[in-house]
């Protein structure tokens, strides 16, 4: 039979529903989109989003058909609005999409209202001004702003937002929560019915880890002569695994007392042998005074956590899921179950205090059953990130800083440009542009002409950033001349393979401010596209 | 060779819904020919495999973005072979064609740029690619734990038992196919009280399924895109030699410096000495050139006799085969003697000229 080629619409997410989940999914559904920039807007059709709104009072040039793969040489002359529009529609019919030929700064000044209807709103290339009035209107109204620049080799991405609440972080590797140091009264029961020395060899050899972990620690509490005992120390995880070792025995046949669970129960041992704590990031997040007063969704569960957690030991809801481990099939699904139960009941009981939080806040019931649940799962990697408000005049500051610290010779220097000296070229340029009303490089001005001009508005932005009387001499050694030469040679081309990074990029971070899962850029990105290295300013 | 599936839609821009079925090729060469005035796309609707080195020789660099390892394998084994050497034995420096590859799984990606046989290839760098994860036979059939495992089960051993569908073999774009499964998984997963089987589960691990998404493949293609435009114009100095990128935490790129395996079989043409002790098996060297290089089911022969070959097409081969994984290597060849080893993930066999140390 040939492949099915029949159209079932739920497949189209099919590959990225496995990772962000249905609840992901909808989020997306649920996001609007206001973007002053189109490339970043293609993967985010692709994603689902339920609407984009483009913002651009430019009619199609030529120039334009060499970086937007959505404009044909038949759309020139046309609203470049609508033009990108009609193609980007195309991509994903469930997608609406309108554009306005508005000026951005008209919107900025005499819209703002409009903007606080969407999730998020998105520029790109515009003036230091516009993104400074967009930043400032929106961190006021509580809508994330991303702020892109893609000049030449060089891209950047500010993200703005006052406050970001992340549910699901999607952390690689968390360590398992196996409670071996607080265990709840089902596991207890297990444990306590599970006798080593009375098994078979072939019992002993599927015995899921988890038990021997705590049949080890009840020899180690014995050995210590303290019914509460716990190691503390990588030395008492070493003794564990000593004790683990002489659990284990030889059979008859094999003669060798090799056995997979007890390689395993061996290597777990570092990572589960840890107190149930609760991180740093969370207990400030639990002891934040938006706990007390925010309606927000996250914040109402937040504060649900803090009550449980002072009834029940200090300890969050249980996660739930048991790693994999060798076992046969009876010992590891009951294990499994009672493992899941307890997190069951756990978010129950978190609900329960929810809708306590929400009838003293005079909310309804917001919170669902089952985004109380994932909430909980997750309730140990949840995260929040604040930001202050985009200032170039302080964040110039910042990196000029930061070039500061630099401390490398001359060839390096040479060899490679540093992240920051290229954030500072930025700011040159957009100075550059202010004051002149164009580009480096561009206008047919001989790029070493532009060169010098574009150096001295990096002496000027360095000698403001510094206090009277320090020497701007050993910082502006670091922004060197071919890297102020390279600036001029863009001549303000955007590039579209740079474009489409950047906008790549863009989108997964908007996704990701949409979803409330995964960690955003937090909260400056700078890409240079001659070595394809990266790095990450908080500013 | 691939045709669109409505699962490509969501990270594809150059097909849309009504291209479903039809020929991924020709889809995407049709519309970028469309899109971008004076740009010339052909398309091959067939296998990188159909094509010989007359065709691969006619570019001056080959941007790959392939959905598997052997399919990567071969096209670095081609490019090597492209390689001429000039008369005191040094590439001749003509004749390397660079390739460019990039492939993403969910929220990471990687990007690299392959000069053959001068700096790292596919090949030198094979263990930077995971083994496939397969669950051992005995746990599925005995001890399953996981709702993959009772998928895995009605894959391996029932479909096989119960041939339904007239026999067909198991197909995982069927839907059909996928519900006989689902049906029989959710079963057995009910029998050992075991939480997770559903049509997505058993889809993903029918299929194999990567998880994708737009922006990732944007990036990567992007970052592929640009190496190819450094090579072509000298803008700027391509990578050396290979990307990561990832975007769960942050978003986070970092280009290492991939350094070459002199051993590497690719590089060498096929031809490679190896140093063996007195006392090295058979079976000692199958394990060590399977291990080596990531082959799957390799077959071993002499000039003269099969010495491994483990294939339903040569079923009187097995008994012997299997005796002779025991037999010390001095017992089989003299010192210089050749061993050729295939194997399915191989673009061509490897001559392995024994040494006896």
């Amino acid at each position: 039979m040939p492949p099915s080629t029949s159209f079932d619409p739920s497949n189209r997410y099919d590959r990225q529903v496995r990772l962000w989940g249905e609840e992901g999914q909808a989020s997306i559904g649920a996001t609007s989109v206001c973007l002053l920039a189109t490339e970043t807007l293609k993967s985010l059709v692709l994603a689902g989003v339920q609407s984009f709104f483009i913002v651009d009072d430019a009619r199609v040039e030529q120039a334009d058909i060499g970086q937007n793969f959505f404009l044909l040489t038949d759309d020139i002359g046309r609203s470049r609005a609508e033009a990108t529009l009609e193609k980007l529609t195309e991509l994903n019919p469930s997608v609406s999409g309108s554009a306005s030929f508005q000026s951005p700064t008209a919107l900025a000044h005499e819209d703002v209202e409009k903007l606080a209807k969407f999730s998020v709103v998105v520029a790109t290339n515009q003036t230091e001004e516009i993104d400074t009035k967009f930043a400032e209107v929106l961190y006021n109204i509580g809508v994330p702003f991303v702020c892109i620049k893609s000049y030449g080799l060089i891209g950047t991405i500010r993200i703005c937002i006052k406050e970001h609440t992340i549910a699901n972080s999607h952390e690689e590797n968390p360590r398992p929560d196996l409670r071996l140091d607080a265990p709840f009264g089902k596991l207890s029961e297990i444990v306590l019915e599970t006798n080593l020395q009375k098994m078979t060899v072939d019992q002993l050899r599927h015995t899921p880890y988890i038990l021997l972990h705590f049949k080890a620690l009840e020899v180690f509490r014995e050995q210590k002569n303290d019914p509460t005992a716990f190691p503390a120390s990588h030395n008492d995880r070493k003794e564990i695994q000593k004790i683990l070792q002489s659990f284990r025995r030889s059979s008859d046949e094999s003669g060798t007392k090799d056995s997979e669970n007890f390689d395993e129960a061996k290597t777990a041992v570092m990572r589960a042998f840890q107190k149930t704590t609760i991180g740093t990031s969370v207990k400030s997040i639990l002891s934040s005074p938006q706990c007390q007063i925010s309606t927000q969704p996250f914040w109402l569960i937040c504060e649900a956590l803090r009550r449980f957690m002072q009834s029940n030991n200090g300890l969050l809801p249980l996660r739930g899921t048991l790693p994999d481990m060798t076992s046969d099939s009876a010992r590891y699904t009951q294990l499994a179950t009672v493992f899941h139960e307890k997190a069951l009941s756990d978010a129950q009981e978190v609900l329960r205090l929810t809708r306590e939080v929400e009838k003293e806040r005079g909310v309804g019931d917001i919170i669902s059953d089952d985004v109380c649940y994932r909430f909980c799962k997750n309730a140990d990697r949840i995260r929040v990130q604040t930001n202050e408000l985009l200032d170039y005049g302080r964040e110039t500051k910042q990196i000029v800083e930061k070039i500061g610290t630099l401390n490398v010779d001359k060839d390096t220097r040479e060899a490679k440009v540093e992240s920051s000296t290229w954030m500072l070229l930025m700011r040159a340029v957009g100075r550059f542009k202010k004051e002149k009303g164009r580009f480096p490089g561009t206008n047919g001005v001989p790029v070493s002409i532009d060169a010098q001009d574009l150096k001295k508005r990096v002496e000027v932005l360095i000698r403001e950033s510094l206090k009277d009387g320090e020497d701007p001499s050993s910082i502006l050694l670091n922004v060197t001349d071919s890297a102020i030469a390279e600036m001029c040679r863009f001549g303000a081309a955007e590039l579209h393979v740079i474009s489409s990074y950047i906008g790549g990029i863009a989108a997964q971070e908007i996704i990701k401010l949409a979803t409330n899962q995964y960690v955003p850029i937090d909260n400056t990105f700078v890409f240079d596209g001659h070595t394809q290295e990266s790095a990450t300013f908080r500013l | 060779m691939d045709t669109i599936d409505v699962s490509n839609l969501n990270r594809q821009f150059l097909f849309r819904e009504s291209d479903v079925g039809k020929s991924k090729a020709e889809v995407a060469a049709a519309f970028v020919q469309k899109r971008v005035s004076g740009c010339h796309v052909t398309p091959h609707n067939c296998r990188i495999e159909d094509k010989g080195p007359d065709f691969y020789r006619k570019f001056s660099m080959i941007i790959c973005g392939l959905d598997s390892i052997p399919a990567r394998r071969w096209i670095n084994g081609m490019l090597c072979d492209l390689v001429m050497e000039n008369v005191d034995g040094t590439p001749d420096l003509s004749t390397i064609i660079p390739m460019i590859d990039g492939g993403t799984e969910g929220f990471k990606g990687n990007a690299r740029v392959i000069y053959p046989k001068m700096s790292a290839c596919i090949d030198c760098t094979i263990d930077l690619y995971p083994p496939q994860v397969n669950f051992p036979l005995c746990t599925i059939a005995h001890t399953p734990r996981l709702p993959e495992h009772c998928i895995e089960y009605i894959k391996v051993v029932v479909w096989p038992e119960e041939k339904p569908f007239d026999g067909a073999s198991l197909d995982a774009d069927n839907p059909e196919h996928v519900e006989w499964v689902l049906e029989r998984a959710l079963l057995r997963a009910e029998k050992y009280n075991i939480r997770g089987v559903d049509r997505r589960l058993t889809s993903g691990v029918l299929k194999r399924i990567i998880p994708a998404v737009a922006s990732t493949n944007a990036v990567i293609a992007a970052s592929c895109a640009l190496e190819a435009l450094k090579l072509a114009t000298n803008i700027a100095k391509p990578i050396d030699n290979y990307l990561n990128f990832t975007q769960i935490h942050g978003a986070y790129t970092s280009v290492v410096s991939m350094s070459k395996d002199e051993n590497c079989h690719a590089c060498n043409g096929g031809r490679l000495p190896i140093e063996v002790t007195a006392t090295y098996t058979l079976e000692k060297l199958i394990n060590h050139l399977t291990d080596k290089y990531h082959l799957k089911n390799p077959t071993l022969e002499t000039a003269s006799r099969k010495l491994y070959c483990i294939s339903m097409l040569f079923p009187q081969l097995e008994e012997e085969s299997n005796t002779n994984l025991q037999l010390f290597l001095k017992d089989i060849v003299t010192d210089g003697d050749e061993i050729l080893v295939s194997d399915e993930v191989l673009a061509r066999a490897i001559t392995l000229r024994v040494q006896f140390i």
